[in-house]
């Protein structure tokens, strides 16, 4: 069985204080604008950071269903808009391993270098277990 | 019958020859540079490339301090790394200073990183012996990083143990 060539790589990119992270798109379902008061999402993205955020960055505008780790879909909020981009496969680099044992977010996973700009390309598998986590502790200091 | 004066001078010359010390003593290359007002070396063979200090480093969300982001060495990334938090050093490399810095692309068995120094001072072969083992009073948070000390133009300079660097990193001690 052959396999195919891959060129590019699509990938939803959002930004976040500044730095832009992507998912990758195939972990990706759907996207749509976060209301308050109707969209329930497992976290935002803004609380996997220690740095306290005012209210304005952090509040979620969009959310994301990604492909959950056990086939239950989960929805990740977002204090920007997303975008779908395809990102050539030349681009995108593997963490290097003095990166990867450093690493204080474990779901940074890759690096691409496009249009003159760093993105940090995040495992969606690994960024629900984190906030599944977040959401434990926050539930048990409450 | 004794020996001729011609057979005494040969074997004059031969033992003299027997005592020859062999002065080709191994020398080593090792890269000097300053962190702070503190002096370094790494090993030659652990430094691939030295790069300027002004090369474009794009920062890496979710990483320590001490991680400056990574830069396009020909169309690969190399990390980019601080030396000074694991020395126990100020930081003092402003934006304005870049220029005086320089980005070492340093490699031990199973690492690599580009380290940033304050300045590179040197490049020199030294001769094995002027390494001196690291003195007892060396600061215990140095000591296991620190494999040798030379006198270079009458400063100190703590050789590095490159591979000891990458642990500390690899291993969270740093």
């Amino acid at each position: 069985m052959s396999s195919r060539v891959i060129t590019y790589l699509p990938v939803v990119l959002f930004r976040h204080q500044g730095q832009c992270y992507a998912i990758e798109a195939s972990a990706v379902k759907k996207q749509g604008q976060f209301d308050r008061l109707a969209t329930e999402v497992l976290g935002n993205f803004s609380e996997l950071f220690t740095a306290p955020l005012a209210s304005a960055e952090s509040a979620a505008v969009q959310w994301l269903e990604l492909q959950g780790n056990a086939g239950q879909a989960w929805r990740l909020g977002l204090s920007a808009a997303a975008e779908l981009i395809e990102l050539p496969v030349q681009c995108v680099y593997p963490l290097p391993a003095i990166l990867a044992a450093l690493r204080e977010m474990p779901a940074l996973h890759a690096l691409a270098l496009f249009q003159n700009e760093l993105i940090a390309l995040l495992d969606a598998a690994v960024l629900q277990q984190m906030l599944e986590r977040k959401s434990t502790e926050c539930k048990k200091t409450l | 019958m004794s020996d001729s004066q011609l057979e005494q001078v040969l074997r004059q010359r031969q033992n003299s020859h027997q005592d020859i010390v062999d002065v080709d003593e191994p020398v080593i290359k090792l890269v000097i540079f300053s962190l702070g007002e503190q002096h370094f070396a790494l090993a030659g063979e652990s430094v691939k490339e030295v790069l300027p200090g002004t090369e474009t480093v794009f920062f890496v969300p979710g990483m320590p301090a001490s991680v400056e982001g990574v830069i396009n060495v020909r169309g690969n990334i190399e990390s980019v790394i601080q030396l000074h938090a694991l020395m126990q050093l100020p930081n003092t490399v402003e934006k304005s200073s870049l220029h005086l810095t320089s980005i070492l692309l340093a490699r031990s068995k199973h690492m690599h990183s580009g380290l940033r120094v304050d300045r590179l001072l040197d490049v020199l072969d030294v001769a094995q012996n002027q390494v001196q083992p690291p003195p007892e009073a060396l600061p215990d948070y140095l000591k296991p990083y620190v494999s040798g000390l030379l006198q270079f133009n009458g400063l100190a300079v703590a050789v590095l143990d490159v591979d000891a660097l990458f642990n500390a990193w690899q291993t969270g001690q740093a």
